[in-house]
């Protein structure tokens, strides 16, 4: 006969025998992914630097897709209309389902750099080994890079930390995150320099150069563009662009590079796979209206050869991976992001706004050179030609729209009451995801 | 030398009880019998009958036969009780050795206070001790022909447990909501048990993202004797974290003694699609090359701008078919007890998509299910005081589905996202590529059904129960069981399949495979103690202790680009990618009850539960869940008779239970993200160590009432619900690097609601009995605090989906654009006012597209404060300026009738309403009005459209043309929900079914026990408010789906969703 206490006990006794092992067993770790503890690590170093690359390349093709959508580079074809609202030159809604999702991108692009350059920092003067100093002036090029996206692409934008909200910067201020870029890029040029490498001074001289010049672009047209003096001052931009191309082949890119063992390009699959978006129909690739996704030609002429423009062929046939550009095409397109030619046409501007045409020519030339056209020799009007060069030489490099605005080119897609029409040089925003969860902006 | 001992003690004792068994069955006799319903004399299925408190039971076959084995000689009450009946009892001596004969017949009794009812409890109580609301479900409607499955087992038979079904799909699996939702980012699913272990109810994973099966309906409905339910907080807190949402507990059939018993049951269906909900397809010639495809492809001569339609939803479509076989025997001896069921079922969906297009050699989709099932109880009473019970259960289950929901790719989408006038078959100037239906972007209808995804699933479940009576009042009891599903997905695009030189995505080939491995293991032990104080106090104490262990596996793979047609493996691809997800979660807790009675009629319960679980945060270790409850019978307290009110029990309860965050929610954690330049990590969680379980505290009260000598009953229940420590996934400022949504207790939800039934025998006579029921639920909820986060919309930045989480309002209202309610609601220069008519008239002087002006809208759906640079299309003041309403309905319930007329003759119907303050979102029918590119397909939005682009039309009937798109068609970006979210009050006819059973002298010819015949039916037919522009008010993009805001919330929106068929079954059950 069990006695009463023995019976009182035998709850206790089970729950007892349950807890026991219970502290292990509630000990679960996440075997997927990466604490923070282990991002600390300078073994993690080289990994941080390679998640900015990949974040920068991530954030730039999701960013440039929308903002090229509202120039006069990409059309929408597809079905979801908001893509259409771009299209049309709708920039400043926040609540745009694509610049929406766009952002968030490029702010962890922009923290994950950021971060980068901190833990680096440490690490380098903690172990100052080679391998260690060349990811530092990797991660600076990387910091670099995104602070230009975002000063040519964000209306504003905000700089907070984890959890911890801060203001936006205020659209007047835009020019301070150009600044940040540059400083950035100077960095990451002493120690590229500091360690020879050759394609780590390339990259970060020729970046420096486009901060520099977008930089100037940009006061160009805030608050609002002057048209009738589009063309830059930018001797820092010059000097870097001919420091470039003192040392590369005019044929030289630094692209940002997608493949199927790392990410897929966001603007290529669209364009190329879903369909949802093509190359601008009206001014630069010809389609049957009834299967628009279908390239079957150039439209955009040579204004000397009035041929359709190799440039844009070339584009094409790297963007979709065949020399077919009739066909849907990779989703792992490059992107490039500084080129030979865009130092070339950096010192063009230059060269003409100054009116030194001799350099002017030179430079020009050596952009169409390149691809077999002929010289240009004052055909048509040296602006004319700066302008055009830029739209065919640079074309999906992320600096159309701050062309557009400066030049007072009007997409014909564009509503007449359009934010771009109406309130020209408007960049993107601050959108919904921001404005809602940071305490510091106002909410949609 | 302690094994040797060990193994000594146990070859010794399985020695002694292999010898003492003879010795111990000469001391015991057998009772059978027959039950039958008082009324009617018709045999009793199912019934439970036993001898208290021995433990000795059995259940009554198809022709309510019953054998109890191994009955101790004496004088024992043979007890005998089925749901809907009053319990039975007869004294009957057993004299050593022999069989004795006990015939029981019962009268059907609306109230069923005697019910043993398990779940909530702890051990075996009768329902009127506990003051908390339980329901039980008998499961014999799964063996008439209008149930075929758990879900439907399940659906409309309780108020309060909404059974919503996904869409029209075959194999499409039902969410269950029990009182509403319990969590803002949880799984809002109940947990469920099957003969006390856990099993697992997430979603299948699977490649058709809004076509997955419900693992529910991995049992075999055969096996199942009956289903349990506990609503909410204040019954489930013995169940502690993961219960709050109730609990579903599934009481599998055990064998009865006796000889072997088979049964056999056959099901043939017919599915039909039900086409009136569904709008034909117009269109009208915009050029005179569109006269000429419209003549080429249709054979129609039309004009420019005349409007005209093609019936071509009835070639998408025949009639399907569904098939079950299922086989169980039953048997036994004194010491061991079998049931054995097994079933197959095939169906093949009404959805004929691949017949519309030649075979090339392609696999073509289709709608298709299989499913094996297979279930093995035993019990074995070695010895007198002990009683081992194994379950087991396996189901194989193969289902393919159309790429369907909101996808582009989508089959139904792009047979009905289409422009008849684009549609053309020969390649030519005016026809660049084929495109039978004229889809408007990506895909040709043809090319969309050579996607194949695939599911199969095997699931099995095993457990081992222990029962052990050392001495009368005290019992132990142990449970071992595991849960496991292994699953694996594929999705397929073979090397090609742009046949029409269309679509441009994975045009080499594409094949995704992956594998997702669960286990659930479940330990549960509990001891009893019972006790009786003098005369009048009663006392039950019950301890326990609970461990659940779950660990998820997920492995996938993707091969695109092939080299060649012909292959169908992920590593043909040239292209390759692998991913890994590993997820546990382990959770014990133990439990304490303690009941008290007062003389029979009055009881107070009251006990905890405390739990640690590994996804609590370092802050917290345990959670605690305490409870209380009353029920008191006053009509037994005061000796009250009286034929109107014959029985009345009050009750209340008080309790909590929680909900767990996810597993590994509460690390800061950063995810491998590799770039072209080597191995790299990105942000991922911005984690939260203060996390812990969501609590939430119910308090309910209500009453029973018998009337009428309990021929009739009526119920009520008040309950409501706050949860606190809501976990929120809260979006903190994406420009702090972590973009992804941290969960966070942050909120406070607050939901109240009655339960009401009431059922009755109107008549009864030999040849003729009528029962009437009616139920019903009432549901209000809110979200009284987000913590400051944001408002929450479901499907991210996806405009198109317009429900949101807002303090303040019921989770998953509606927010959007609202056309203004004035007589020229156009907005025709970006002022945002309304143009006068002149100025309207003036602007209508020429042809106009709807793309080249806005509605007059009170509010938008996204902008901020109207600027001139947004004012041709805002005109509002935010996202979440118009309430548009909610998803949920302020009532739930069903009405229905039983009638057994001529002794064998049995009819039941049932239907379902939803009424009452909430709205459904057609999204579908959004698109089809609207979008220019794969829409404007509707007889009235292409009436109106070929009036406003017709350059002969004047410039009245082209303002009214447009007054009338801007009220009935305008929708989409940056309007999104405009003139497609509206009322949905609907009523379905779910069941019906007539049953004849056919005399037992007759089958007897035959050498059966019994024979049945049924026909009947599902979703016979809806009746839906006028104002709702849908297919089906059932039909929901977001399917069988497990967590997450757009799962929970992401309600009553139907993207490209199919209506649900009618079913027509036949069915044929004999037993032998």
């Amino acid at each position: 006969m069990m006695t009463n206490r023995s019976i009182r006990l035998v709850p206790a006794l089970v729950a007892g025998l349950i807890l026991m092992p219970a502290c292990d067993i509630l000990d679960v770790n996440n075997p997927n992914n990466l604490t923070e503890e282990s991002i600390g690590a300078a073994t993690a170093a080289n990994a941080l630097v390679n998640g900015a690359v990949a974040q920068n390349a991530r954030g730039i093709a999701t960013q440039w897709l929308g903002y090229l959508i509202a120039t006069d580079e990409i059309v929408w074809i597809g079905s979801r209309d908001a893509w259409g609202q771009l299209d049309q030159g709708f920039v400043s809604n926040p609540a745009n389902e694509f610049t929406d999702a766009a952002f968030p991108q490029v702010a962890q692009a922009r923290w994950l750099a950021d971060l980068a350059v901190t833990t680096l920092d440490g690490h380098a003067a903690e172990t100052p080994t080679n391998a260690m100093l060349t990811d530092r002036a990797r991660a600076y090029l990387q910091a670099g890079i995104i602070y230009t996206v975002i000063g040519e692409t964000q209306e504003d934008f905000a700089f907070s930390n984890k959890d911890e909200a801060k203001p936006a910067v205020g659209p007047a201020q835009m020019a301070t995150v150009f600044d940040q870029a540059i400083s950035y890029l100077d960095d990451a040029v002493t120690f590229a320099q500091a360690l020879s490498d050759d394609a780590l001074i390339n990259r970060s001289l020729a970046m420096r150069a486009r901060a520099r010049h977008s930089r100037a672009q940009w006061a160009k047209i805030k608050p609002t563009p002057n048209t009738a003096d589009p063309l830059v001052d930018a001797a820092g931009a010059v000097s870097d662009a001919l420091a470039v191309l003192a040392r590369v082949g005019d044929d030289w890119r630094y692209q940002i590079e997608f493949s199927s063992s790392t990410l897929s390009n966001y603007m290529a699959s669209e364009i190329n796979s879903r369909g949802e978006q093509q190359f601008d129909t009206t001014s630069v690739v010809l389609v049957n209206a009834a299967a628009p996704k279908t390239i079957l030609g150039i439209k955009l002429m040579d204004p000397i050869d009035d041929i359709p423009d190799p440039r844009i062929l070339s584009f094409l046939q790297e963007w979709k991976g065949d020399t077919n550009i009739g066909i849907a095409g990779s989703v792992y397109s490059p992107l490039t992001i500084v080129s030979a030619k865009h130092m070339h046409l950096i010192v063009a501007e230059d060269a003409l706004r100054d009116s030194d045409m001799t350099t002017f020519a030179t430079h020009i030339n050596a952009v169409r050179a390149e691809d077999g056209l002929t010289d240009w020799a004052a055909q048509i009007p040296a602006l004319d030609m700066l302008i055009y060069e830029r739209r065919a030489a640079l074309f999906v490099t992320g600096v159309r729209m701050l062309d557009m605005y400066r030049f007072g080119i009007t997409d014909p897609l564009w509503a007449p009451q359009s934010d771009m029409v109406e309130t020209p040089g408007v960049l993107l925003p601050i959108t919904c995801i921001e404005k809602d969860s940071n305490p510091e902006i106002p909410d949609c | 030398m302690m094994r040797t001992r060990m193994l000594r003690s146990t070859v010794l004792g399985s020695l002694y009880l292999v010898l003492a068994l003879p010795l111990a069955a000469q001391q015991t006799g057998r009772v059978q019998g027959r039950v039958i319903d008082a009324a009617t004399n018709r045999p009793l299925v199912g019934v439970q009958v036993f001898i208290p408190p021995t433990g000795i039971g059995n259940l009554t076959d198809s022709d309510g036969r019953y054998l109890l084995q191994s009955v101790p000689a004496g004088t024992h009450s043979v007890t005998a009780q089925r749901i809907g009946y009053r319990q039975a009892v007869q004294e009957v001596t057993v004299p050593a050795g022999a069989l004795v004969t006990v015939d029981l017949s019962l009268s059907q009794t609306a109230i069923a206070l005697d019910e043993i009812v398990v779940t909530g409890a702890g051990m075996g109580t009768e329902r009127r001790k506990l003051g908390n609301s339980i329901v039980s479900i008998n499961a014999d409607r799964a063996n008439t022909a209008s149930v075929s499955d758990v879900s439907q087992l399940l659906a409309g038979r309780e108020p309060g447990v909404a059974v919503l079904p996904s869409g029209g799909y075959t194999g499409q699996g039902a969410r269950i909501r029990i009182r509403g939702s319990s969590s803002l980012s949880q799984n809002n699913e109940p947990v469920i048990y099957v003969d006390g272990i856990r099993v697992d109810n997430t979603a299948f994973s699977s490649q058709t993202p809004q076509g997955g099966a419900s693992k529910l309906d991995d049992i075999p409905p055969e096996s199942i004797e009956r289903i349990e339910v506990l609503k909410g907080a204040a019954a489930a807190t013995l169940y502690g974290t993961e219960a709050s949402n109730g609990v579903i507990q599934i009481f599998t059939k055990k064998g009865r003694a006796g000889a072997p018993r088979f049964t056999v049951q056959v099901d043939q269906t017919a599915i039909d699609m039900p086409l009136n909900r569904v709008e034909p397809l117009w269109d009208f010639a915009y050029s005179d090359d569109d006269i000429t495809r419209i003549q080429d492809r249709w054979g129609l001569n039309v004009d420019l701008y005349e409007p005209f339609t093609v019936d071509l939803l009835p070639t998408y479509f025949d009639t399907g078919h569904h098939q079950a076989y299922s086989v169980s025997v039953t048997g036994g001896s004194e010491f061991v007890n079998y049931f054995v069921t097994g079933r197959f079922t095939d169906e093949d969906g009404p959805a004929a998509f691949g017949d519309l297009f030649p075979d090339i050699g392609l696999e073509k989709i289709n709608d298709t299910q299989t499913r094996a099932q297979a279930a093995a109880n035993i019990v074995v009473s070695p010895i007198e005081k002990v009683r081992i019970g194994v379950n087991t259960m396996y189901s194989e289950m193969n289902q393919t589905t159309p790429n369907n929901g909101n996808n582009i790719y989508g089959v139904w989408p792009n047979l009905t996202q289409t422009h008849l006038r684009l549609a053309c078959g020969e390649v030519g100037p005016l026809c660049p590529k084929e495109n039978l239906y004229g889809t408007g972007a990506f895909i040709t209808a043809n090319e969309s059904i050579y996607q194949i995804p695939e599911t199969e699933a095997n699931h099995f479940t095993g457990s081992v129960n222990v029962n052990y009576t050392p001495i009368t009042p005290l019992r132990l009891d142990g449970t071992f069981g595991i849960d496991f599903v292994n699953e694996s997905g594929t999705f397929f695009r073979p090397f090609g399949w742009n046949v029409n030189e269309y679509v441009t995505a994975h045009v080499e080939g594409l094949r995704f495979i992956s594998e997702q491995r669960i286990r659930v293991v479940t330990a549960d032990f509990k001891a009893s103690w019972e006790a009786r104080f003098a005369d009048d106090i009663t006392n039950r104490l019950l301890a326990g202790s609970q461990g659940f262990l779950r660990q998820a596996t997920t492995r996938n793979g993707t091969g695109v680009r092939f080299p060649g047609p012909g292959l169908e493996v992920a590593g043909a691809g040239a292209d390759q990618f692998i991913g890994e997800f590993w997820n546990r979660n382990t959770q014990v807790g133990v439990y304490l009850d303690n009941q008290v009675g007062w003389r029979d009629w009055a009881f107070l319960t009251a006990g905890a539960r405390w739990d640690a679980n590994s996804a609590f945060g370092e802050a917290f270790n345990t959670a605690f869940y305490p409870k209380l409850n009353a029920s008191i019978l006053p009509t037994q307290a005061f000796g009250w008779t009286s034929d109107t009110f014959s029985t009345i029990r009050l009750r209340a309860a008080i309790g909590k239970s929680g909900l767990q965050p996810s597993s590994f929610a509460k690390f800061t954690t950063y995810e491998p993200q590799p770039s072209t330049e080597g191995p790299g990590v990105r942000p991922d969680n911005l984690g939260n160590q203060n996390l812990r379980a969501e609590v939430a505290t119910e308090i309910e009260a209500g009453a029973e009432v018998g009337l009428f000598n309990d021929r009739a009953s009526f119920n009520i229940t008040y309950w409501t619900a706050d949860v606190q420590d809501a976990i929120v996934s809260r979006q903190f400022a994406v420009s702090g690097g972590f973009i992804n949504r941290q969960l966070d207790n942050i909120g406070e939800l607050h939901k109240h609601g009655v339960d009401l039934g009431a059922q009755g025998t109107v008549y009864e006579s030999r040849n003729l009995s009528i029962n009437l029921f009616v139920n019903g639920a009432y549901l209000q909820q809110e979200i009284t605090d987000m913590g400051g986060a944001p408002a929450l919309k479901t499907g991210g930045s996806y405009s198109r989906y317009r429900q949101y989480l807002v303090e303040g309002f019921a989770p998953g209202s509606f927010f959007g654009a609202k056309t203004a309610d004035v007589a020229i609601p156009l907005n025709l220069d970006g002022s945002c006012t309304e143009p006068s008519r002149d100025d309207a008239l003036a602007y209508f002087a020429v042809a106009r597209d709807p793309g080249e002006f806005k509605p007059l809208v009170v509010a938008n759906s996204g902008f901020g404060t109207p600027t001139s640079g947004l004012a041709s299309h805002n005109c509002g003041e935010g996202s979440l300026a118009t309430y548009l309403g909610k998803s949920t309905p302020d009532w739930q319930g069903t009405v229905g009738f039983n009638l057994g007329f001529l002794g064998n003759f049995e009819v039941n119907s049932l239907w379902e309403f939803k009424l009452g303050n909430f709205v459904s979102h057609d999204l579908s029918g959004e698109f089809r009005r609207t979008h220019a590119g794969i829409g404007r397909n509707t007889e009235n939005c292409v009436k109106l459209l070929s009036v406003m682009r017709n350059p002969s039309s004047t410039a009245d009937a082209r303002l009214e043309s447009a007054i009338d798109w801007a009220n009935q068609c305008e929708g989409l970006a940056p309007l999104d929900g405009i003139n497609s979210i509206n009322p949905a009050d609907h009523v379905r006819w779910r069941e019906l079914s007539v049953t004849y059973r056919v005399p037992t002298p007759f089958v007897a010819r035959f050498g059966l026990a019994s024979a049945q015949l049924s026909v009947g039916a599902r979703n016979l037919a809806l009746w839906v408010n006028d104002a709702y522009t849908g297919m089906d008010p059932e039909a929901v993009t977001n399917g069988r789906c497990d967590a997450g805001l757009d799962c929970n919330f992401l309600d009553n929106t139907d993207l490209w969703q199919l209506p649900i068929p009618r079913r027509i079954t036949f069915s044929t059950r004999v037993s032998f």
